[in-house]
């Protein structure tokens, strides 16, 4: 660890970060030196997402994306096996590929014309045989791999841990959640575009609002619902979506999630009755024959898996991109069911810009939040004094149950928690099974 | 959209045209919405896509018409809109932000039934509380009908010139 800054802030020991009973420390959202650690010990010990299949549609396809703040490039290989590695030369460090997406069989670094095949593999070296000494050795010079790639549902989730549990152990105790949020009958499709923005915040604290804050709705997204229910169209039923009855699931790995306790309250959220029909109707159907009669009970609204994987109501799948320590990149897909008739597709994805999207109703006002907390942290005082994370809470050294009712702050503290133990390179409890 | 420099100009339609654009430039700076809302007909489609990757697009129109859009708002939805940024709990919208735009490059063509299709360049200038310069450009491709002595908005489609967006909020009217 690198030394704390020499003021009178008192010193950044990385176990009192986070205290059980529910105090964080703000400065686990700006230090340079706590993000230096998240970024080996967090991000570099995860599953990150990386994109969504159907972005790589067929053979040569690629994408390039970064996996915290390192960029790499996602391929789609001939045998249509997906394979990424990192976006360097390993000649002088320049980007290999500049482009977001495209088709390519290799690809050529422009800066001295080192070049690379699907897989990251070197290719060849400009005048290799008369300018370097001995022929230059493939396993050493290629480009860095990300050596663990697993797809879930359609997402692609890629590891620097050649040590990883598998994805499917990753998850745990959410694994059923999981499925049921990205599960669909004949699976999803990404609408064409990622919608990205920067925003001047730490990702955590997108993160840890998508694991279990239910409690800033009806204060931050007051104006958003209020008008959503004043201008409802006539004879369309739009009741109050800060009342829904939400449950919430949360884990000790950090993984969580709000869901509306029976499906038969989804046309309350912004509701498309087109859109009821199918997720009452056909999908449901599916999810019941697939995971229970359980599925009725669980319609996932908001959720995160650790770290920075994200899901939202009705379409969403989204990352939050750390970019330094006070800034992130919030990138959003739209997933629509492929089996979905072409008007519900339709809806779906002009649901989730109206309400969720970048300039979504109430996506204004959470980005407004994060940002201003985030304002707030240059000063001296204003890192001093720890956050409040106790809404919910339990007496000490009882067990958090998996499941409670809406607000609780629990899965906010197992998200911190599990955060706390990670960056200081321990085994988080429940974290490898 | 374009046409040769030599076309002549309908001079008089040139200047309604414009007028008309910065009276309602005017109309959103200063949060003026329910008045600018009079401005577009029931019938409205307002679009802002995201930008796409910039490879030659290998997909039929019909899908690029399907992409992920940041707005694609009908009547209804820029009612939900303007309802939330008149709310005194638009949170975003509190301390108020100073908006300034500059509509330029105004090009007026011959639409379809007596309608005009207006291609303009904008320079929108926010201001919130003192933190870098958000400056946002782009163009807008209208479909204005004549209402009357002056004009109504039926399509707008906006290009903002950014990929990742970085600003304060998209949250206000283009």
């Amino acid at each position: 660890m690198e030394s704390p800054p020499s003021t009178s802030e008192s010193p950044l020991e990385l176990d009192a970060l986070w205290q059980e009973h529910g105090e964080l420390d703000p400065r686990v959202y700006d230090d340079p030196s706590i993000h230096a650690l998240e970024q080996e010990h967090v991000f570099g010990r995860s599953w990150l997402l990386l994109t969504h299949e159907s972005c790589l549609s067929e053979p040569g396809r690629y994408v390039t994306t970064t996996m915290a703040e390192d960029p790499v490039v996602v391929t789609r290989d001939a045998d249509g096996s997906i394979h990424a590695f990192l976006n360097q030369c390993r000649h002088r460090g320049v980007p290999i590929c500049r482009h977001e997406a495209g088709r390519a069989r290799s690809f050529t670094c422009s800066y001295h014309g080192w070049t690379y095949d699907g897989r990251g593999r070197l290719l060849t070296v400009p005048d290799e045989a008369q300018l370097f000494r001995c022929p230059l050795d493939r396993d050493t010079w290629s480009a860095i791999p990300v050596p663990r790639i697993e797809t879930r549902h359609g997402l692609v989730f890629g590891s620097w841990d050649p040590q990883m549990p598998s994805l499917e152990e990753w998850l745990g105790d959410a694994r059923w959640y999981f499925d049921l949020a990205f599960d669909r009958p004949g699976g999803t499709e990404a609408v064409p575009g990622v919608s990205r923005r920067r925003l001047a915040a730490n990702w955590k604290f997108g993160a840890e609002q998508f694991t279990s804050d239910d409690y800033h709705f009806s204060f931050t997204h007051v104006s958003g619902n209020t008008a959503m229910q004043s201008q409802r169209p006539e004879g369309v039923e739009v009741p109050n979506a800060l009342k829904l009855p939400i449950s919430l699931m949360h884990t000790e790995q950090g993984h969580g999630m709000g869901f509306l306790s029976s499906i038969d309250h989804t046309p309350v959220v912004f509701g498309d009755p087109r859109i009821h029909q199918w997720v009452t109707g056909p999908r449901l159907e599916y999810l019941i024959s697939k995971y229970g009669k359980r599925a009725r009970e669980v319609f996932p609204i908001h959720m995160n898996f650790f770290p920075n994987t994200a899901g939202l109501w009705p379409c969403e799948l989204r990352v939050w991109q750390p970019r330094g320590p006070g800034q992130m990149e919030v990138w959003s897909w739209a997933l629509i069911d492929r089996a979905a008739p072409s008007e519900v597709k339709d809806a779906l994805r002009v649901d989730f810009q109206r309400t969720f999207g970048a300039s979504g109703v109430f996506e204004i006002d959470d980005s407004h939040h994060w940002r201003e907390a985030q304002r707030l942290l240059g000063g001296w005082q204003t890192r001093r004094h720890r956050f409040n994370v106790q809404l919910d809470g339990r007496a000490e050294g009882l067990p958090e149950p998996e499941l409670t009712a809406a607000p609780s702050e629990r899965g906010a503290r197992h998200f911190h928690r599990r955060w706390t133990q990670m960056i200081q390179a321990k085994q988080a409890q429940g974290g490898a099974r | 959209m374009s046409a040769p420099v030599s076309a002549p100009i309908d001079v008089a339609q040139q200047l309604r045209v414009e007028r008309f654009l910065y009276e309602e430039a005017a109309l959103l700076d200063a949060y003026r919405l329910t008045e600018w809302l009079a401005l577009v007909t029931d019938d409205v489609v307002y679009r802002m896509p995201v930008a796409l990757p910039d490879e030659p697009p290998s997909s039929p129109r019909s899908e690029v018409e399907r992409s992920l859009m940041h707005f694609e708002d009908d009547h209804g939805g820029l009612s939900v809109r303007v309802a939330r940024l008149g709310s005194k709990a638009a949170w975003s919208e509190q301390p108020r932000p100073l908006l300034r735009r500059a509509i330029t490059n105004v090009r007026v063509y011959p639409g379809e039934d007596g309608q005009l299709d207006v291609r303009s360049n904008f320079l929108l200038y926010q201001y919130q509380h003192a933190a870098p310069v958000d400056l946002l450009a782009g163009a807008r491709n209208d479909v204005l009908c004549r209402s009357g002595e002056g004009f109504r908005i039926r399509r707008r489609t906006i290009e903002l010139d950014q990929r990742v967006l970085v600003t304060r909020s998209i949250g206000v009217l283009f």
